[in-house]
């Protein structure tokens, strides 16, 4: 009898688990790319990320930030990991298989032309490859709010440093992208100042 | 706020990021002025935002892989069944790890469609990590009839250790398939018998991975391991060098007596002598091996 409650119990925490962890892997793996580089550390990121939710799952407290709590949980073994086994260098070629799968480019028109696809592609990479030169906790701040669109709260709570300091790396990270990735940012042109807010519909 | 001076040092925090969602029109409207007179904080904000734009639009476009959140729930199953937390069950770590990998595989995969009356493309993993990804390459052998050495040679030349040489299907069960799979970077041979509908999926790998397997073997006086998982029953036992798991929705004592029939049926000797007894044992014995038969 006991071990039928314990089964049932189990099969029931592992269905909460899952209801509430799913809808945020596609965020996680996305974040963990973006902090590793490559696609297999990245998943085996985010398995890590999962498992210790598991384990941790009867001390998250029902009513707070769950997505939160597990950018908390990747943070910790990003920056473990990364301590213990230094920078990545290489970005992956899989990626390049990985887009084949990922939904298509548009370019307005609905339609994706190769050209975008090509550049949406490239931007990857070198977004990774710019990611990869910034300080790992300049990194995940920059991630956490221009990425996955985390207020500065909530940011500075996952990475558990004061707000200003959040504001500061989210201001170098920025920088330092830019610099980066200049040429991906001057090829939308006027296209690109409308939809940043620079001009009006007119100009 | 409403007296705000924007100069190029201050541009970037109302321009920018949330502070610039609070401003009150009277302060939008001074951000702009600003904007519209200097060219260096125009271009450098714009980029700025261009950049925000993009990284929003490539996250939203990418997903995690298919196969992740299989790869999750299949640690967490394999931590539920590891016998850290439950010392009652003297069930083998690697033992159970690996069969339940290997039933993940088995999941992965989907179901055995190599049908013996159609020569059907094999299914050949890759793994990756201590993971699988599946993909159809090569071209199988027919295996028309339950011509168990017709598949068994033309498997043989495709994985690293030597298949028994004579495995014979229970009574009433059929060859229907094998394929070639990989796990944990090791090649491994899947049987599928077939009865009425019911399947037997039967996998066979090299005992290498001493790491995987742990150096405990602590089996039932019938000398396998069984339990179940995901609704499945699996036996796993060592024979020969190798490793076996059979894996079905029969119950474990009509997997035992599959794996009785097929064992006694394959090392029946010529002379009529009785079956030698199956010796379960590691290798390389270490302290805490318990050697069964």
């Amino acid at each position: 009898m006991g071990r039928w409650f314990d089964s049932a119990r189990r099969k029931r925490r592992q269905a909460d688990y899952a209801a509430l962890t799913e809808p945020h892997l596609d965020a996680l793996f996305r974040t963990a790319l973006r902090l590793v580089g490559t696609v297999e550390p990245a998943e085996d990121l985010v398995q890590e990320t999962c498992l210790k939710a598991y384990r941790g799952f009867d001390s998250f407290q029902e009513g707070t930030n769950y997505r939160a709590w597990l950018f908390r949980i990747m943070r910790n073994l990003f920056i473990d990991t990364h301590h213990r086994r230094g920078e990545p260098t290489v970005v992956d070629l899989d990626l390049v298989r990985n887009e084949a799968r990922a939904r298509s480019v548009t370019d307005g028109s609905g339609r994706h032309s190769p050209e975008v696809l090509y550049l949406h592609r490239s931007f990857r990479r070198d977004l990774l490859r710019a990611l990869g030169g910034l300080a790992p906790e300049t990194r995940l701040v920059t991630v956490l709010i221009l990425v996955e669109g985390f207020s500065y709260d909530e940011a500075a709570a996952i990475v558990g440093c004061p707000l200003g300091t959040v504001r500061s790396r989210l201001s170098r990270g920025r920088k330092q992208l830019q610099g980066q990735l200049t040429d991906y940012l001057d090829a939308e042109g006027v296209a690109g100042d409308k939809r940043a807010g620079l001009c009006d519909e007119a100009g | 706020m409403e007296d705000l001076r924007v100069t190029c040092d201050t541009i970037d925090a109302l321009a920018l990021g949330q502070e610039g969602d609070d401003l009150s029109p009277v302060e939008r409207a001074a951000v702009d002025a600003h904007l519209r007179s200097c060219p260096g904080c125009r271009r450098r904000i714009g980029e700025a935002r261009r950049l925000d734009l993009r990284l929003r639009d490539d996250a939203a476009e990418q997903h995690a892989p298919a196969r992740l959140w299989a790869r999750v729930i299949g640690r967490i199953e394999v931590e539920e069944v590891s016998p850290r937390r439950s010392t009652r069950r003297r069930f083998v770590v690697g033992a159970a790890a690996a069969a339940v990998i290997l039933l993940l595989a088995l999941t992965l995969a989907g179901p055995l469609d190599w049908r013996g009356d159609e020569a059907t493309p094999v299914v050949v993993a890759e793994s990756t990590n201590d993971f699988i990804t599946y993909r159809l390459s090569e071209r199988g052998p027919d295996v028309r009839g339950p011509d168990y050495r017709a598949v068994a040679g033309w498997l043989a030349s495709r994985v690293e250790f030597s298949l028994p040489r004579d495995l014979a299907a229970p009574a009433g069960y059929r060859l229907a398939g094998a394929r070639l799979c990989s796990f944990l970077k090791q090649r491994l041979v899947s049987y599928m018998f077939e009865k009425g509908g019911v399947a037997a999926y039967l996998y066979v790998m090299a005992e290498g991975d001493r790491a995987v397997l742990g150096t405990a073997w602590d089996a039932t006086a019938e000398g396998f391991v069984s339990y179940r998982a995901q609704g499945l029953t699996i036996l796993v036992w060592r024979e020969s060098g190798l490793i076996f798991a059979l894996v079905s929705d029969l119950s474990e004592d009509d997997l035992a007596a599959f794996r009785r029939d097929m064992s006694a049926g394959a090392k029946r000797p010529d002379d009529g002598r009785p079956p030698e007894p199956v010796i379960l044992r590691a290798s390389r014995p270490a302290a805490g091996v318990v050697a069964a038969t």
